[in-house]
């Protein structure tokens, strides 16, 4: 008796340490981060993306009118204000934006959206930016638009862009939302009539992707402001939406002024937080039968403020997601508020983690991880103060960043779903590019774990159809996933494939990596190993016992870079089975 | 001109005669500059612009920071634009101060008759101070908004006067304000902060008013205890109750309910903007603000000088106050249920309104019984004014026109039928009880000495 009582203390010591030990601290004015949203129209948003691919998350941040955005790049131990050179012309109020590789070029292109301007997008060529608005077809009327988001609601492997629009200044004419589909070739098209997408004559505060039936089809949440109802459209997967707003119960009469969507009870669906003024959010359960529920005055989750932004992440890293909301105003206090998921389908409103006091008049949020230690911070646009980034001390869970690399798919893989297995449970995360108040996350997917030290698998789930699984995986790193497979074929472990093959690496040529790809019908030890035309034997790309499945292997650039362009040879060598085959590396 | 000139004889043999009677009273803060000597331009040489950029900023950070409640609002409003008028009414020679007539109002600071005052300056100095002093919390970017406000503001009259004037006059704004805010604290509202509230169930009245929503707490259920203004109680013009409760069938009660419930599922376009436009609600300046920003803008749009602004603020602001703490006593008393409540034990379950349910008891109407009083109150000083009211630009909501303030009052009455949230009854009475606030103000405070 004793002793279980011993392990109970232990065991309390253990969670109270990862509850209490964790805190945050606001470290915006440390790192340099000054600017701060002035009078408007509402606050603005901000971006947390890395866009140079340094692997660390930048800043970027909307502005009232008069000034134009403010980019803040990340060198590690404080901010450096960038923005003279990106050359941006608009100094209309703006709200949202957003980085992607809108063309699949392997950097990234920036759009920004002016409330009360104009809708610009500039093409990153190498480190230039262009502005290429005009030209790639996306409109040049001033649209009122607030939120936007990246997506590809076709699955055509190229992103597509929604942007909501808010009805009222100037007139009180309805205005549609755009929905601008990627043609492929540098250029746009408005399908938003065509596509059923135009969602007419709403004040939209926030946008959301959400397949909220699994069909693997992106459907579309609208947030509308000042009681025009929100919004749920869904893909019918050929090209136009249907408006399922009343029949699946997803239809409000609220303020909505931010968006954040999770799978918070872990059932396989995504579910909907939507913010509120004083009358209370609204938090959409996802019934898994097509229809929604708001459960938030029951789970407590109302917090009768005026909240706007709000993410749905894991700040301890103890494998599920808890939500954190921006508040601007509202009786009591203006603090932001942070819910830490009980893992039982109840949150508890955190308390004494460095977070409260913050006062701020707070708009936007949105996440990323500024140190790169693992661990969610938290970045906010304020009016009126500067933006707050408060940064995680990190604990003792483990976790796993991953970055996504599509192929077949949009080259950051936004819209994939990551699908996380240990223990024999499994949970699910989706990657989006515009969320919470006109903002967007980090596009580095941080996620915790608990006590895992390696993770059983993870499976990607790709807007191309493919789906891929890697296993045994150690925690506490990051990891590239690049698109490996074939459309339309399920491409993971437990399907066991019947013989061997090695298959062409791709993309072919390459520069600087490549995935070769290759099935194990039975449990044997396998070797793949890189030659160059002499047949000398240059890096051992895998060499291990492997059980029946498909597998990949990525060549990267921590060996390509020290190779010459030319002909290699790559070469799978098992007990039963060998074959060799061709590649070329161009420099 | 023969009729100017025997105009002008009786004004100042007035004025002479009202001297004579405040050295002998030794009422110090009129006696002092109501003379034709004062060192002192009058108040009404000077435009309104400082006057509606403070009562702008004090609807402005009502709005962002969205921490205050629609009569505690109302009070920083009230105590605002009484502020405004007893800092220059020391310039309006044919002006009383409200002093003696406001309930409890204390003695003000003496502006000195051979010393020379720079009105707007002297708001510049006061305002401020009002504004710290009523907010009970002021977040740093308000506190930015009016620092620059003062700074520019002192920065503009010292190009035009001499420093020594515009310190002074400064230095008399802070002293009023402090003067005010002795007696703001003294009304009755720190004491009702945090006192408990049980509402009395419906099991023992099927009547009684009772919390909808989630995180519903009861607002201010002792606010019509606070000291009035210029009524001698919150029950001074109390309303008849409405016509009784009853859940029959075409009673008056069910009709006046079951026509909520009617607009609520045919409500045009029009009367869901009038519902959203009048609702005030967070980011706007509240419902006590909409009326403050509706005179703003005619201020603006009249050129109206500073002592006939003065005046309208002056009574806006009682009315606002004395509005809000009767409505508050009137609701609490009679503690009529929501037609939430009503619609859904009686005509169709799990009815939700267009607007959501404030948590405080139905009758009578606070907007409407605010609007009533202030459309009252300016009709009594600047007549039937047409006016299109664009307080809500801001927030993307097209401005509405109306041709006089009892018009607006009638559709922001309306607004709460379409909003689902007050039956007829609540509204038209709010109404009434409004408009007999503004008269009882207008009759028992005398903003000129004849």
């Amino acid at each position: 008796m004793r002793k279980f009582y011993g392990i109970i203390l232990i065991s309390v010591v253990f969670i109270s340490h990862n509850i209490i030990g964790q805190t945050f601290t606001n470290v915006g004015p440390q790192m340099g981060l000054s600017h701060m949203y002035l009078s408007g129209f509402n606050g603005g948003g901000l971006s947390f993306v890395d866009y140079n691919s340094d692997g660390y998350d930048d800043l970027f941040l909307s502005s009232s009118f008069g000034r134009s955005i403010v980019v803040e790049k990340n060198n590690v131990t404080g901010f450096i204000n960038v923005t003279q050179s990106f050359n941006f012309t608009e100094v209309f109020e703006s709200k949202t934006t957003l980085c992607s590789d809108y063309d699949n070029d392997g950097d990234q292109d920036i759009l920004i959206v002016h409330f009360l301007g104009f809708l610009k997008l500039y093409r990153n060529n190498g480190g230039t930016y262009h502005d290429v608005t005009a030209s790639s077809g996306l409109s040049t009327d001033s649209l009122n638009a607030t939120a936007a988001m990246w997506f590809d609601y076709n699955r055509d492997g190229w992103l597509d862009l929604y942007v909501g629009v808010y009805t009222g200044f100037g007139n009180n004419l309805p205005k549609p939302n755009k929905l601008y589909k990627n043609l492929g070739n540098g250029n746009f098209q408005d399908v938003s009539v065509s596509s059923n997408t135009q969602n007419s004559g709403n004040k939209v505060l926030a946008l959301a992707v959400i397949d909220y039936n699994n069909d693997f089809w992106p459907d579309i949440y609208v947030a509308s402001d000042r009681r025009y109802g929100n919004s749920l459209l869904k893909n019918n997967a050929n090209g136009t939406f249907s408006d399922v707003s009343q029949q699946s119960g997803a239809y409000l009469e609220m303020d909505a002024m931010g968006l954040a969507v999770g799978d918070y009870d872990n059932n396989g669906y995504f579910d909907i937080y939507i913010s509120n003024g004083e009358e209370g959010n609204a938090f959409l359960k996802n019934n898994g039968n097509g229809t929604f529920s708001d459960v938030a005055g029951q789970l407590n989750m109302s917090v009768n403020r005026i909240c706007w932004g709000n993410n749905f992440f894991d700040y301890d890293n103890d494998g599920d997601i808890d939500l954190y909301i921006a508040v601007s105003g509202g009786p009591s206090d203006r603090n932001n508020v942070l819910f830490r998921n009980n893992n039982n389908g109840t949150f508890t409103k955190m308390t004494g983690i460095g977070l409260e006091n913050d006062n701020f008049q707070s708009y936007g949020c949105a996440i990323g991880d500024v140190d790169n230690n693992g661990y969610i911070d938290i970045a906010c646009m304020n009016t009126g103060d500067p933006v707050s980034l408060f940064r995680s001390s990190g604990g003792s869970n483990k976790w796993l960043k991953i970055k996504l690399q599509g192929t077949y798919s949009n080259r950051d893989g936004v819209g994939s779903v990551i699908e996380v297995w240990r223990n024999g449970t499994n949970f699910k995360r989706p990657v989006l590019c515009g969320q919470s108040y006109c903002s967007q996350n980090s596009l580095i997917q941080t996620i915790g774990v608990g006590s895992v030290s390696v993770i059983d698998s993870v499976v990607v789930y790709w807007p191309s159809g493919i789906r891929q699984g890697v296993t045994g995986i150690n925690t506490n790193q990051t990891i590239t996933i690049v698109e490996a497979g074939v459309i339309g074929i399920n491409n993971n472990n437990s399907q066991i494939p019947d013989k061997f093959k090695l298959a062409q690496n791709y993309p072919n040529p390459f520069n600087p990596s490549t995935v070769i790809e290759y099935s194990v019908p039975k449990s044997t030890y396998i070797t793949i190993k890189l030659y160059d035309i002499l047949g000398n034997e240059i890096s051992v790309l895998e060499s291990s016992y492997k059980n029946p499945g498909n597998y990949f292997v990525s060549l990267s650039s921590n060996i390509t870079s020290r190779l010459a362009s030319g002909v290699y040879y790559y070469k799978l060598t098992s007990a039963d089975f060998t074959d060799t085959k061709k590649m070329i590396l161009i420099k | 001109m023969k009729k100017v000139n025997n105009l002008s004889f009786i004004l100042t043999l007035c004025v002479l005669t009202l001297c004579a009677a405040f050295v002998f009273f030794g009422c110090s803060d009129d006696k002092v500059v109501t003379t034709t000597q004062s060192a002192s331009p009058t108040t009404s040489t000077y435009d309104s612009r400082y006057a509606v950029e403070w009562m702008w900023l004090t609807s402005k950070i009502v709005a962002d920071q969205s921490r205050d409640n629609p009569p505690q609002a109302g009070r920083i409003y009230s105590y605002a634009c009484i502020a405004i008028y007893q800092c220059v009414v020391p310039g309006m020679p044919l002006n009383r101060s409200l002093r003696g007539q406001l309930n409890g109002m204390p003695q003000m600071p003496a502006a000195y008759l051979t010393s020379e005052y720079d009105w707007p300056s002297v708001l510049t100095g006061a305002m401020p101070v009002m504004l710290r002093g009523l907010f009970r919390t002021l977040y740093n970017p308000s506190n930015v908004m009016i620092n620059n406000i003062y700074d520019r503001q002192k920065q503009e009259r010292l190009a035009l006067k001499d420093a020594a004037i515009i310190d002074r006059s400064i230095q008399y704004g802070e002293d009023v304000a402090n003067r005010l805010l002795e007696w703001v604290d003294n009304d009755g509202f720190n004491e009702i902060q945090g006192l408990p509230y049980v509402p009395p169930p419906r099991t023992l009245n099927p009547a009684n008013w009772e919390p909808v929503n989630p995180g519903d707490t009861a607002v201010e259920p002792y606010w019509g205890t606070l000291r009035t203004y210029a009524l001698p109680g919150a029950d001074y013009d109390e309303v008849p109750p409405s016509f009784g409760f009853d859940s029959t069938v075409n009673s008056p009660f069910y009709n006046d309910e079951y026509e909520v419930y009617q607009i609520r599922a045919n409500a045009t376009q029009e009367q869901k903007d009038i519902a959203l436009f009048w609702r005030d609600k967070q980011l706007t300046p509240q419902p006590p603000g909409h009326w403050v920003s509706i005179l703003n803008q005619i201020v603006l749009r009249d050129n109206i000088k500073l002592d006939r602004a003065a005046e309208c603020y002056a009574y806006l602001g009682i009315a606002i106050g004395d509005a809000f703490i009767a409505a508050w006593y009137t609701k609490y008393k009679f503690n009529y249920l929501r037609p939430q409540t009503y619609i859904r034990d009686y005509i169709q379950e799990g009815w939700t309104p267009f607007l959501p349910t404030p948590p405080f008891p139905d009758y009578p109407s606070g907007h409407s019984t605010s609007s009533g009083a202030c459309s009252y109150v300016l009709t009594h000083l600047l007549g039937t004014v047409a006016f299109t009211d664009t307080t809500h630009l801001r927030i993307g909501m097209s401005p509405r026109s109306f041709n006089s303030f009892y018009e607006a009052a009638v559709e922001c009455s309306n607004s709460r039928i379409y909003g689902g949230i007050h039956y007829r009854n609540a509204c038209e009475n709010g109404v009434i009880m409004g408009e007999n606030i503004g008269q009882t103000i207008v009759n028992r405070i005398r903003l000129k000495f004849f």
